[in-house]
């Protein structure tokens, strides 16, 4: 009945009837429909209905609207020719959610250094101080007590002698008679963060030299800027090469192992996660045989770094003397002359009459009679 | 239409012109709805300009063009489901030419005109109301065969059916055109001039 059957050209009747078949296709089907009555009925009543519907004549298309389209389509059209909006990618839809959300978390974590950098505790900025001003004195030819702690008995006076001592920073910054307590809440501020962590750069290039020499804890490399500082400051000498210890950062808790002091400088140095703060801070008596370390390797400057940590350590009795004692006899003898008048102060109000008094008598009227070396900035 | 999409609006401009009619004679059968025949044209140029960027040079623009006019012909056809196409046999509106009887009687009583002229005018309304009474998957295929001369295989892609199934569909529409001609007393062989539309 259909394509096999005689009425095969039955199916193309319908293509037959609206000329979409090839000429050679047609005329075989016409043949066949001239010969067969039901293929010509069929056909007679496609072309029936055809011809009925075409009553139906076309009507026109409303005219209302047409400026309006047109003009939109202009004003496309334009927009086309000037590509200003060029057709948004599925991957640029795609790629936007990513991109911001990584941009925010790297913001995210950039304030989160920032903060860790310029919110330390008032203890952290003054061991801050204290090692930049240690830093700082060995490369200037003038002796300069460095910082002492906050919260001891004496800081009130080893603040003073640290604000007049921060060669560098008073240059930038303070005025010589600021005390650094003024100054703390001053550090809070942009100005204050910019140039705290300019300076922890410096004290960081500055620790970079005994680590690539001395073989100490590998750290990251100070910024360029720090480098190019370091490059234009004249040489230090052997005992600013020493490698500082790094606890600064812990809130002026020194680190006992070497494990702490690396986690101390990735700290420093913005790299370290929040937890590594909450490392168990050293007894005095750890911090003074670190001192003892230091001094045994010649290392005086990161002797008397020791001992101010054994000061924030809140060393007593005896222990406090010993540790002042000793720092009259390690800044007298780098030549921090107002710190170690600080320091040997100290011992003989302490213990008028004990041997560290007696000695720190004697270094108190050596520095005494000696003249200064330069003026103290 | 690729130098509208280069920006040319001339060549939009042309496009309307060409396409305009045809295009509207296509919706207005489609839906048998002369005002929302007229939204749908504007909705469908309005797509034609926003869809333009979207337009590959493979299709066939009118394949194209059909194609976004029937998709907004079978959407708006789903919010207007509630309007039912009329029945011969129910009443025809108030505002209807033949005072609200049903089309079998009007066309008894008019019988047959020796002006044709009249004649077609008088049986216009039938045959649209036998075209609006072929199912819609039909309907689209014989308004786009027979009154915008669209191939089968044109048909089938902007139906998104196989040509056999659009051929299916052909068939099945002119058999019940025939048969509700018949039962409406059109006969097509009392046509003016015995010439199809498109054919």
């Amino acid at each position: 009945m259909k394509t096999q059957s005689a009425h095969a050209h039955e199916d193309r009747l319908l293509d037959f009837a609206y000329d979409e078949l090839p000429l050679s296709e047609a005329q075989a089907v016409e043949q066949h429909v001239q010969g067969c009555s039901r293929c010509a009925e069929t056909l007679q009543g496609i072309r029936g209905v055809r011809r009925s519907m075409a009553r139906l004549p076309r009507e026109e298309a409303p005219v209302e609207g047409l400026d309006s389209l047109l003009a939109y389509a202009e004003q496309s059209a334009r927009r086309a020719a000037a590509g200003a909006e060029p057709a948004p990618r599925w991957w640029r839809r795609l790629m936007a959610p990513a991109l911001s959300m990584a941009a925010v978390s790297v913001l995210g974590v950039v304030v989160l250094q920032v903060n860790e950098e310029s919110v330390p505790t008032a203890v952290t900025q003054i061991a801050f101080k204290s090692q930049e001003g240690s830093a700082r004195l060995v490369e200037s030819p003038a002796p300069a007590p460095p910082a002492p702690a906050a919260s001891a008995p004496a800081a009130d006076s080893f603040a003073e002698a640290d604000s007049s001592g921060m060669a560098v920073e008073d240059e930038e910054r303070a005025p010589p008679s600021k005390s650094k307590y003024k100054s703390a809440p001053a550090m809070r501020t942009g100005v204050a963060r910019g140039e705290a962590r300019r300076e922890r750069s410096k004290k960081m290039a500055l620790r970079e030299e005994p680590s690539a020499v001395g073989g100490a804890p590998s750290s990251p490399p100070a910024p360029a800027q720090t480098q190019a500082e370091v490059a234009s400051a004249p040489p230090p000498p052997p005992a600013a090469a020493a490698p500082e210890p790094k606890w600064a950062a812990s809130g002026g808790k020194a680190a006992a192992s070497k494990e702490e002091m690396n986690a101390l400088d990735d700290l420093a140095e913005g790299h370290a996660q929040r937890g590594s703060v909450s490392r168990p801070s050293p007894s005095p008596g750890e911090l003074m045989r670190q001192a003892d370390r230091a001094l045994l390797a010649g290392e005086r400057s990161q002797e008397v770094t020791f001992l101010r940590a054994a000061l924030n350590a809140g060393p007593q009795g005896a222990q406090a003397l010993t540790v002042f004692s000793r720092l009259c006899a390690a800044e007298s003898a780098l030549g921090r002359r107002r710190n170690a008048l600080e320091s040997c102060k100290r011992v003989v109000a302490m213990a008028p009459d004990s041997s560290e008094a007696r000695s720190a008598h004697r270094l108190l009227e050596r520095m005494l009679q000696a003249p200064e070396a330069s003026p103290e900035p | 239409m690729l130098a509208f999409r280069a920006g040319d609006a001339r060549a939009f401009s042309v496009l309307v012109r060409k396409h305009r009619t045809p295009v509207f004679n296509f919706i207005l059968r489609f839906t048998g709805h002369r005002a929302r025949a007229e939204d749908v044209l504007q909705e469908t140029w309005l797509k034609v300009v926003r869809s333009a960027p979207d337009y590959e040079t493979k299709a066939k623009f009118t394949t194209w063009l059909y194609t976004i006019a029937r998709n907004l012909c079978v959407d708006s056809a789903r919010k207007e489901s509630y309007r039912q196409t009329a029945s011969l046999d129910s009443p025809r509106g108030a505002a209807g030419e033949d005072d609200g009887r049903p089309l079998s009687e009007v066309l008894r009583d008019e019988g047959a005109s020796p002006d044709r002229g009249a004649y077609n005018a008088r049986v216009r309304p039938l045959i649209e109301r036998a075209l609006a009474a072929l199912p819609e998957e039909q309907r689209e295929v014989f308004v786009l065969r027979e009154y915008n001369g669209m191939p089968f295989k044109d048909i089938s892609e902007v139906t998104g059916v196989s040509e056999n199934t659009v051929k299916s569909r052909m068939r099945y529409a002119l058999e019940g055109l025939r048969r509700r001609l018949n039962e409406l007393g059109v006969d097509g062989d009392l046509a003016e001039d015995g010439r199809t539309v498109a054919g």
